[in-house]
């Protein structure tokens, strides 16, 4: 079935995506001088949600916002640009309780999900 | 081999909701060619653990990733359990087991220049992501329904780098 989602072109592709990831989306990288990794779990959902964070920059709020009430977690940051060059649509879907959130959508195979892991910046990294 | 799958069941041998399942809801196990059923002693140090830890992912709290994920099912872990005793070789790492949303699970290894993950999506179908960052190996993405032969291959690619 098709997702009803359309890209929205006034998100521009510098938009930074801020996704949180639990303790348990992260893992080690023997192949990164052991450093630690997103894993593609964290960007498996066709419709993904995710802040953006121009919009909390306009509110006033800090990026850090969507942690509150989530100890241990992390954010990563991926471009707009970044997931629009996998075929995904990158959509606003603001909550009441969350004007930032937005969506990621598309059907991630395992190759795009890696180029997520291996394209996120930390934002706030695991402890 | 009898033995080895009898044991793997014996967590459930009390339970009152969850009893053995019929064959069909153990599609992967076919398919494995039998030397992949490892006596203990053949076994990688490291399954005793990874056991614990999806014991642990079948008890994780509701919402536990923030995005309304589930614990692992029993069913899926039963799967996931018997895959590892069939995988789990000396010599082979052990895997980063990675809980997904939906209650399911996945495994990841990231060494010796390869990235190697098996993503399973039900009782019956799994995704399988190889890469080899030194390029001698093709990549390989790939659904697998029933048959792991490529899961295999790529295992063996790491356990022989």
């Amino acid at each position: 079935m098709p997702l009803a989602y359309a890209d929205d072109a006034s998100i521009t592709d510098e938009e930074q995506l801020l996704r949180r990831v639990p303790p348990r989306w992260i893992v080690p990288d023997a192949n990164n001088a052991g450093r630690r990794r997103v894993s593609s779990a964290a960007f498996d959902d066709p419709e993904m949600s995710v802040d953006l964070a121009s919009v909390r920059e306009a509110l006033g709020e800090p990026l850090t916002t969507c942690l509150a009430g989530h100890e241990g977690f992390s954010i990563v940051s991926l471009l707009a640009g970044v997931v629009r060059e996998r075929n995904q649509a990158v959509c606003r879907d603001p909550l009441p309780d969350n004007p930032a959130h937005g969506l990621v959508v598309g059907r991630k195979t395992g190759s795009i999900k890696k180029h997520f892991s291996t394209h996120c910046i930390w934002i706030v990294g695991p402890g | 081999m009898n033995a080895v799958v009898q044991d793997l069941w014996g967590d459930f041998a009390d339970s009152t909701v969850f009893d053995r399942p019929p064959a069909s809801a153990r599609g992967y196990r076919s398919a494995v060619p039998s030397p992949y059923f490892l006596t203990t002693a053949r076994q990688a140090s490291w399954l005793p653990e990874a056991k614990r830890l999806l014991i642990e992912l079948s008890e994780l709290p509701p919402n536990w990733d923030s995005y309304g994920g589930k614990p692992l099912s029993p069913a899926m872990r039963a799967e996931a359990s018997a895959l590892l005793e069939q995988i789990a070789e000396p010599g082979l790492p052990m895997p980063a087991i990675v809980p997904t949303t939906d209650g399911s699970i996945q495994f990841e290894w990231h060494e010796r220049d390869i990235d190697l993950e098996l993503r399973i999506r039900s009782q019956s179908l799994a995704e399988l992501f190889f890469e080899d960052g030194r390029g001698v190996v093709p990549p390989i993405e790939e659904d697998l329904r029933y048959d792991l032969t490529p899961f295999r291959r790529a295992l063996e690619v790491l356990l022989a780098r």
